[in-house]
């Protein structure tokens, strides 16, 4: 599905972020990207949506090579994806309408999708009046509309209390365990990383030049979060970021 | 602000007219209630047509005026090449009094309608670029990027994103430039014409020591000016709702 080919990134004078960088992502896979700040986990994310363009190497998606945002990538931010002077309906429906979607089209999708998502009674509301946990299902309800083959989420629960995130948390597992959509979500939790990601890609200091996988087949079970085993997942994600970002990783792989 | 209060405002302001008006016990400054029966009068022999043609020149400038600027402030926020080219020319030349250019105006442009429509039209025009080009740059990337990610081309930003941002700033830029519109308005219907709320005041009122019908046509001129700024201050409630959403507040 997405096959990172010796990309090489930097912004300008700060230096590389990734060297020769090789990754694969499979069709129905769920990811997580876990670091800390500065890690690069954005800028992988950003350069996964198109974003960004690498300076050297390249990426596909679906055996096409990635040059600007692909249609079927859905893209939820961590918080001011939202129009402000729209409502919650009207900020649903925009990716359909930029795409030229008829009326009644638009309509039927946006209302099915409100309503699994809890939000239909506050489809006129504008995002101000909207409390965080809200506005993010606004904004994922307005990605799923498009009903994209890849979802990428930057951090989408980052500012949520800890009842509204793990309520979000949830809903999401559920999402991307329908269909054969992959998924990769960027966080800094790392409960978060082992309760979402069946793979987790760990990223230390930059430069990042080979990537460091961790398999948690577990994720996505309601009853694997808060389990012992799940614990000492989070904990090994814990030490492998840790060596990561002392740069005790060089090569990486070792801690498959 | 509740219309209660306006009510209040606009009664003292009554008040304190009539007041300076026993005071002064001259020709020269009638009371409200006489400039009222004359303004009344006058609307039905020829003011209705003065404040009609003032209307019109003034909201034309206004319609121009957003019309051609809102676009070159928002190529001037977003583009690098734009600002470079643009934004040292405003700079030169915004703070140079537009109403100087008035002859210049009326020996290019004649004396009609174009000419008026013209001046007015140059200082709002400076008004509306600079405003919309510091919204647009207020913009925050986070939202662009969003928007763009859901597969925008940049004429769906602007429409989606853009111009909804610069709407709020653009209507006070309206409103706010409104009584130096409506002032420009006078001054270039005070000579060479005959017709409008300026000619009114100077010719048929002031010229012809006729009192009540001046004192009528700056009724005319200030009910003008209210409706103008009351419709814009409407405009703008009814356009940018979200600006007075509070969190957790119903719309």
């Amino acid at each position: 599905m997405i096959e990172l080919t010796n990309v090489t990134f930097g912004y300008p004078g700060h230096g590389d972020v990734f060297v020769e960088f090789d990754w694969s992502v499979q069709r129905g896979e769920s990811w997580t990207i876990v670091g800390p700040s500065g890690c690069g986990k954005t800028t992988l994310l950003y350069l996964l949506a198109g974003l960004r363009r690498p300076s050297a190497g390249e990426i596909r998606i679906q055996g096409e090579v990635l040059s600007s945002p692909r249609p079927a990538t859905g893209l939820v931010l961590q918080d001011y994806g939202l129009l402000p002077w729209a409502t919650a309906w009207d900020n649903v429906a925009l990716g359909l309408k930029i795409r030229g979607v008829n009326r009644a089209d638009t309509a039927r999708r946006v209302e099915e999708w409100m309503a699994r998502l809890n939000i239909l009674e506050l489809r006129d509301k504008f995002p101000a009046a909207l409390s965080g946990g809200q506005r993010q299902r606004v904004a994922i309800a307005r990605t799923l509309t498009l009903e994209p083959d890849l979802l990428l989420m930057d951090e989408p629960f980052s500012s949520l209390d800890a009842f509204t995130r793990e309520d979000l948390q949830g809903l999401a597992v559920s999402l991307l365990d329908e269909g054969e959509r992959a998924s990769v979500l960027v966080t800094h939790d790392v409960q978060e990383a082992v309760f979402i990601g069946r793979r987790i890609l760990t990223l230390g200091k930059p430069p990042t030049r080979s990537p460091v996988i961790m398999e948690n087949p577990r994720a996505h079970q309601p009853e694997y979060r808060g389990s012992a085993e799940f614990y000492e997942m989070c904990r090994r994600v814990k030490e492998a970021v840790a060596m990561a970002v002392n740069g005790a990783v060089a090569t990486g792989g070792g801690l498959r | 602000m509740t219309k209660k209060s306006l009510g209040l405002s606009g009664l003292a302001l009554l008040v304190a007219w009539q007041w300076a008006s026993w005071a002064v016990r001259s020709p020269v400054l009638p009371g409200p209630v006489e400039v009222m029966v004359v303004f009344v009068a006058a609307l039905g022999k020829g003011l209705m047509w003065h404040m009609l043609t003032s209307g019109y020149r003034v909201i034309l400038a206004m319609v121009l005026a957003t019309i051609l600027a809102t676009p070159l402030g928002l190529a001037v926020g977003q583009s690098k090449k734009w600002d470079r080219l643009i934004s040292p020319a405003i700079y030169l030349t915004y703070p140079v009094p537009k109403i100087v250019f008035l002859p210049v105006v009326l020996l290019l442009l004649g004396l009609g309608d174009p000419s008026k429509v013209f001046i007015i039209w140059l200082i709002l025009f400076y008004q509306v670029v600079l405003v919309v080009r510091d919204a647009s740059r207020s913009v925050r990337p986070e939202l662009i990027e969003s928007v763009y990610s859901l597969g925008a081309s940049r004429l769906h930003l602007l429409i989606y994103v853009y111009f909804p941002a610069c709407l709020p700033a653009i209507l006070t830029a309206l409103r706010v430039s409104a009584g130096t519109a409506i002032a420009v308005l006078f001054f270039s219907e005070s000579f060479a014409t005959q017709s409008g709320l300026g000619y009114y005041i100077l010719v048929e009122g002031w010229g012809r020591m006729a009192y009540g019908e001046m004192y009528a046509g700056v009724v005319g001129m200030s009910l003008l000016g209210l409706v103008i700024y009351l419709a814009l201050d409407q405009l703008e409630r009814r356009a940018c709702r979200w600006q007075r959403v509070g969190a957790g507040q119903d719309v």
